[in-house]
């Protein structure tokens, strides 16, 4: 079990897939805006996410930081390349996959242009 | 910030084809956007006020070269990927959109090439925009001086899209 499954494993899919968003925005940011504090939370409208999200995707950040023993702005391509990965993968096991078969409907869509 | 206190005339956006076809088929031609004033030339200027990686044209070109697949660290479409199936549960949760289509929209962004990311610039006339705009009511904690915004549900008819070669 990794650090991202075992951080995650009592969450809901729902919930799961938002603690991998926000992480990875937080990530990307920590590693390009050193000096610009952008809040990964912010979303449109007028809601954070909820207090769980908000609270695993901080955890999930420090244990990371933990494993690599420096912060997310030290991290070299190397290292930042792994995390993402890492994180897209479990949030991609969440759902179909792309082995399955696409819909009628999927399949249209993805022979379509603008 | 606050969109009304931009002056400029005219916003920008990068968003990607997948994205906006996304929109069109399942949020009724509704488009969720992070805007700036700023195109995206030399953003270290003080009178340039958005990072980098906010830039529509930094985003216009990162996205373009993962296409080509000359960046070997290539992390702007997965993020789509993810963006795209993250946004789909809000649209789910605010009622707008069905299981059925939650599912779908799960297996296109798994399944789109990659050549299906290519980036739009978006071109909003500020006024446009303003009707649609819906001002973050949290803390916000971004630099005060970035000009960027987020414009939601803007209807394709307020916008422009435009693709550089």
């Amino acid at each position: 079990m990794n650090i991202i499954e075992k951080y995650l494993s009592d969450l809901s899919p729902t919930k799961v897939r938002s603690v991998c968003y926000y992480l990875s925005r937080k990530l990307k940011q920590a590693k390009i805006l050193k000096d610009y504090t952008k809040d990964p939370f912010i979303e449109a409208d007028s809601s954070l996410p909820d207090d769980e999200v908000m609270a695993k995707t901080k955890e999930l950040l420090f244990a990371i930081e933990a494993a690599e023993s420096m912060t997310a702005d030290k991290f070299d391509d190397a290292t930042y390349s792994k995390w993402m990965r890492t994180i897209f993968e479990f949030e991609r096991g969440l759902g179909l996959g792309a082995n399955s078969t696409p819909t009628a409907r999927v399949q249209d869509f993805l022979n379509r242009g603008v | 910030m606050d969109l009304n206190k931009i002056t400029n005339p005219v916003l920008y956006s990068t968003m990607t084809e997948i994205a906006f076809n996304i929109n069109s088929q399942f949020y009724g031609g509704r488009h969720y956007l992070w805007c700036t004033p700023y195109f995206g030339s030399n953003y270290q200027s003080p009178h340039f006020t958005v990072p980098p990686s906010s830039s529509p044209l930094e985003i216009y070109s990162t996205l373009k070269n993962e296409i080509l697949g000359s960046d070997r660290h290539a992390q702007k479409i997965p993020l789509n990927r993810l963006g795209i199936r993250k946004g789909a549960e809000a649209m789910k949760a605010r009622g707008l959109i069905t299981e059925e289509d939650l599912q779908d929209i799960v297996q296109i962004s798994d399944l789109a090439q990659p050549q299906q990311f290519r980036p739009l610039l978006c071109v909003i006339p500020r006024q446009n925009a303003i009707a649609s705009y819906k001002k973050v009511e949290v803390k916000d904690k971004a630099n005060p001086l970035s000009y960027e915004c987020i414009v939601s549900d803007l209807p394709q008819s307020a916008f422009d899209i435009i693709r550089i070669d």
